[in-house]
């Protein structure tokens, strides 16, 4: 007979608490591209604002987890469903900082006059937000092959990333009053990168939680790259 | 249910679906949920598709011939109809190694109730080998069959095979008494003799024909401390065993097992009428004795066999349902069945 678990409610509801943070962290990336691109310091002060309320909530994720583990010696998938969101919250509470970082810098080039094309900066900020995005899809479908895909991404952000660089050293070289802006500018580029390798941590997670195969540092890793 | 409010913009449709579901209806609810949202990717459903369609590749690809183990996998959690699927084989990838004990399509039957079917493993040596399964699944059935316990029992009835460093333990020429001696056996309840803790551990030696006291002493010292209980008695070996508590009793039982120098030890749930300090006592027991002797033990409690055994064999309904390293089975089990039975959702 399948016996209905008092487990699972708790499961559902460190889901629920995943999902709502996932939500959060993906709504501060959101605004602060938008801070970013618009030249918006007041959104950019309501993200750095926000920010306390993820970190809360990873504190409330964290101790529910652990509380689990304690009560409940979870074994088989739900063993590595709990071990997944023990490892998916620090990457989504570091990616909800870089969005605050974003936004900092952001604040910052507004003091300053606006250096224009931001070329590929924008396609890269985008590219980081879908990769979250489809990252967090794909915990919530448990879709192994979605997060395969996101994981082959990350290559063209960090292509994005370099050619942002280069682009703004050029400025840079052009005129020495363009160096503040620009170096800040190389800055965000940086923080909207890791943001995608918070997204490919995640996704490697997904594969560990759906088939139970570690990806993380292999070949396998590679081979999806 | 927690209700809260879902602020991804792509997952705000499901937070209505909620009236639809049923109450409390744990994981479904929420693949009905995923469901509903809207796919970017390709669809995969989760995740018993995904791991059915691996594993069938995987066994396609480990066990050639195996037709009836491709046939198309069921998709819901049907036991009955899981169970029609071909056990899979013990050998596979780092679990081959050398065998102890050897199970080929070994039935067992009471009168005309068939008890165990088409039991298939290989029992590496000097490991612990956990047998977990619901009750009345066979395990017991099973592990008494080793040492043919269960011929005392009438119209019961064994076919197949199951050999012991290749000898056949159910053949015409085999020693039912030196089969026991090298084969020695612990149950669930402590069962020492009403004897002096000395004479019980005494016993199986002086019944094989030891009368050299110093020998005796000897050895009995040995197994005792062996398990783990010299310390504890060595200054009223003359006293009786019954006097001891129910975890130095079952230690004793350990002892006296061990003093006929066994190849095996089988565990019949060891430590499932122990209170958790004597259960602790009689795992850290089996973690040393398996440098020594290769152990089989049942047991109901599957974070001891999660904690003391190399390897797992889940049972059910009289069939070997999976096979596998502990680790394997606890983290990642291949069968939907053991995945149920080990996260409490079944059984």
């Amino acid at each position: 007979m399948i016996v209905q678990r008092h487990f699972d409610k708790d499961i559902d509801e460190l889901k629920h608490l995943l999902l709502r943070m996932g939500a959060m962290v993906e709504d501060a990336m959101a605004r602060s591209i938008k801070a970013l691109l618009e030249r918006d310091s007041g959104l950019a002060e309501e993200v750095i604002a926000n920010d306390d309320e993820i970190d809360r909530m990873e504190v409330l994720i964290d101790q529910k987890t652990i509380e689990l583990i304690a009560k409940m010696q979870p074994a088989a998938s739900d063993l590595r469903f709990v071990a997944t969101i023990m490892k998916i919250t620090p990457e989504l509470e570091r990616i909800a900082d870089l969005a605050q970082d974003v936004c900092e810098r952001a604040i910052e080039l507004n003091r300053e006059p606006l250096l224009r094309p931001l070329v590929s900066l924008p396609q890269l900020a985008y590219g980081a937000q879908a990769m979250v995005r489809d990252a967090l899809n794909s915990f919530v479908r448990g879709d192994a092959d979605l997060a395969r895909r996101v994981i082959t991404q990350d290559d063209n952000v960090d292509a994005l990333t370099e050619s942002s660089f280069r682009s703004l050293l050029t400025y840079m070289l052009e005129d020495a009053r363009n160096i503040s802006s620009a170096i800040r500018l190389t800055f965000i580029g940086k923080y909207f990168e890791r943001m995608a390798d918070g997204a490919t941590n995640i996704c490697e997670m997904v594969v560990y939680l759906v088939e139970g195969k570690m990806i993380k540092h292999t070949a396998t890793s590679a081979a999806a790259k | 249910m927690m209700t809260i409010e879902m602020r991804r913009r792509d997952a705000a449709e499901p937070a209505g679906e909620d009236a639809s579901v049923p109450p409390r209806a744990g994981r479904a609810s929420f693949r009905a949920e995923r469901d509903a949202l809207p796919r970017t990717g390709v669809d995969v459903p989760f995740p018993d598709a995904v791991r059915r369609e691996r594993d069938d590749a995987e066994w396609n690809a480990a066990v050639p011939a195996a037709g009836p183990a491709a046939s198309s996998p069921p998709q819901n959690t049907n036991h009955a109809q899981l169970l029609t699927r071909t056990q899979p084989s013990a050998q596979e990838g780092p679990m081959s190694q050398e065998a102890k004990i050897s199970v080929s399509n070994f039935d067992f039957y009471y009168g005309t109730a068939k008890v165990l079917h088409g039991i298939n493993l290989d029992i590496p040596d000097r490991k612990v080998t956990a047998l977990i399964g619901p009750s009345g699944c066979g395990k017991s059935t099973f592990i008494r069959s080793i040492n043919r316990m269960n011929d005392i029992i009438p119209d019961a009835r064994a076919s197949g095979s199951i050999t012991i460093d290749g000898q056949d333990v159910y053949g015409g020429d085999a020693d039912v008494v030196e089969l026991r001696r090298r084969v020695g056996m612990v149950f669930q309840k402590s069962n020492p003799f009403p004897k002096s803790i000395y004479d019980n551990v005494a016993y199986g030696l002086r019944i094989g024909g030891m009368r050299n006291k110093r020998q005796l002493d000897e050895i009995i010292e040995r197994s005792l401390t062996r398990a783990a209980l010299w310390h504890e008695v060595k200054d009223r070996l003359h006293a009786s065993a019954l006097a001891l508590s129910g975890g130095q009793q079952q230690r004793l039982c350990i002892a006296r097992a061990l003093a006929v120098d066994p190849e095996i030890v089988l565990m019949d749930e060891p430590a499932s009428a122990l209170d958790p300090i004597a259960t602790s006592k009689i795992e850290e027991l089996i973690y040393e004795l398996k440098d020594n002797y290769t152990i089989v033990i049942v047991t109901h409690n599957m974070q001891q066999a999660a904690r003391v055994s190399d390897r797992t064999a889940f049972f059910m309904l009289g069939r070997l349902i999976e096979y596998a390293e502990t680790n394997e089975i606890f983290m990642n089990p291949k069968e939907k069945m053991t995945e149920d039975y080990v996260t409490g959702r079944f059984g």
